[in-house]
């Protein structure tokens, strides 16, 4: 295989973005709200992949503008996976938070009652119509929630969704 | 870049193997199961054998990677959770108009929430029921113990 030295400046490029992302995102997302997480996202997201695009082409002459730009586009691929795939799943995915519940419990274990006082579809439902309200998708009027975009950053996933059960076909979901 | 479109091209195309695979084997023996991705991996292989003699051959296999990766995060999520309690509330506003909190709640039992994803996590290994209590199993306590060592890292609340 023909490797030059192009090709691995454009993959560890990638990663070492995504890296430094990582450091900042921590650093950041210690001090910012849940509700603040999509924002600060994008944030990092452009600021880190500036920042690897100027010294990339700029300061090091390391790339081209094109080769710099498939860098970046690698590292924001990679930044998207991991903030759905692993942050995404601490902040928002039930079944995390059913096994971290029944895990800190110990060797007792829990019954579903116990578990419903902790963690319950009111808590659920309350956090998300919070989540909803201040990323702008719902609209709190009159004690009644009101639709206010029709495709929002929670609408994605369920349009993926949608056409997975179109492609698979229903009878594989939730197996 | 060429080679980007070679990898997008391998990748589509094995996500249609995928797909045929999958529905084969659901609707005609009745097996659902995360196993098929495996198909990714021969994706790869294939995709190693047509750009090994190119130009930016790790850049291209790099790509269709991190395209697999975040497909697998969709498929796998479509197989375990289905359509996510945010995605829920979104649809039911956009159906039935303007609703309240209690409405809602009306809708989202704790049943749909909540036991239907403990069945799948015992279904799965993940927990074991032992009389009326619920245990992890050993590889669920691996994944609790790793989401509360971020969420520390993190300094956030328990999410959820």
């Amino acid at each position: 295989m023909h490797i030059d030295r192009i090709d691995l400046a454009i993959t560890i490029g990638s990663i070492v973005g995504f890296l430094v992302f990582f450091a900042a995102h921590v650093a950041v997302f210690r001090k910012i709200r849940a509700r603040d997480a999509v924002r600060w996202f994008f944030i990092l997201v452009v600021v880190v992949g500036s920042i690897l695009g100027v010294i990339q082409v700029w300061t090091t002459h390391l790339l081209s503008v094109g080769s710099s730009l498939t860098s970046i586009m690698l590292f924001v691929i990679l930044a998207c996976c991991y903030f759905m795939g692993v942050f995404g799943l601490m902040a928002t995915s039930v079944r995390i938070r059913i096994l971290c519940e029944i895990a800190r419990a110990g060797t007792k274990g829990m019954t579903m009652k116990q578990l419903l006082t902790r963690y319950n579809h009111e808590v659920i439902v309350r956090q998300r119509l919070a989540r909803l309200v201040s990323n702008g998708d719902l609209r709190n009027f009159g004690g009644k929630y009101h639709g206010r975009r029709r495709f929002t950053f929670f609408v994605f996933p369920a349009l993926m969704l949608r056409c997975m059960k179109l492609l698979y076909g229903s009878e594989a979901e939730g197996q | 870049m060429f080679l980007m479109f070679v990898s997008f091209i391998v990748f589509v195309g094995t996500l249609a193997v995928h797909i045929l695979i999958h529905r084969h084997l659901s609707y005609r023996w009745g097996i659902v199961t995360a196993k098929t991705i495996i198909v990714y991996v021969i994706g790869f292989l294939v995709l190693a054998g047509i750009v090994r003699s190119m130009q930016f051959p790790v850049t291209a296999l790099w790509f269709y990677t991190l395209l697999v990766l975040s497909y697998l995060l969709y498929f796998l999520s479509f197989l375990s959770d289905g359509e996510s309690p945010s995605a829920k509330i979104l649809g039911m506003v956009a159906s039935h108009g303007p609703l309240s909190r209690r409405e809602i709640l009306t809708r989202l039992t704790n049943e749909e929430l909540l036991g239907t994803r403990i069945t799948r996590l015992l279904r799965s290994g993940f927990l074991r029921r032992v009389g009326d209590r619920l245990h992890v199993r050993p590889g669920g306590a691996v994944i609790a113990e790793f989401f509360e060592l971020y969420r520390k890292l993190l300094g956030w609340d328990r999410g959820g």
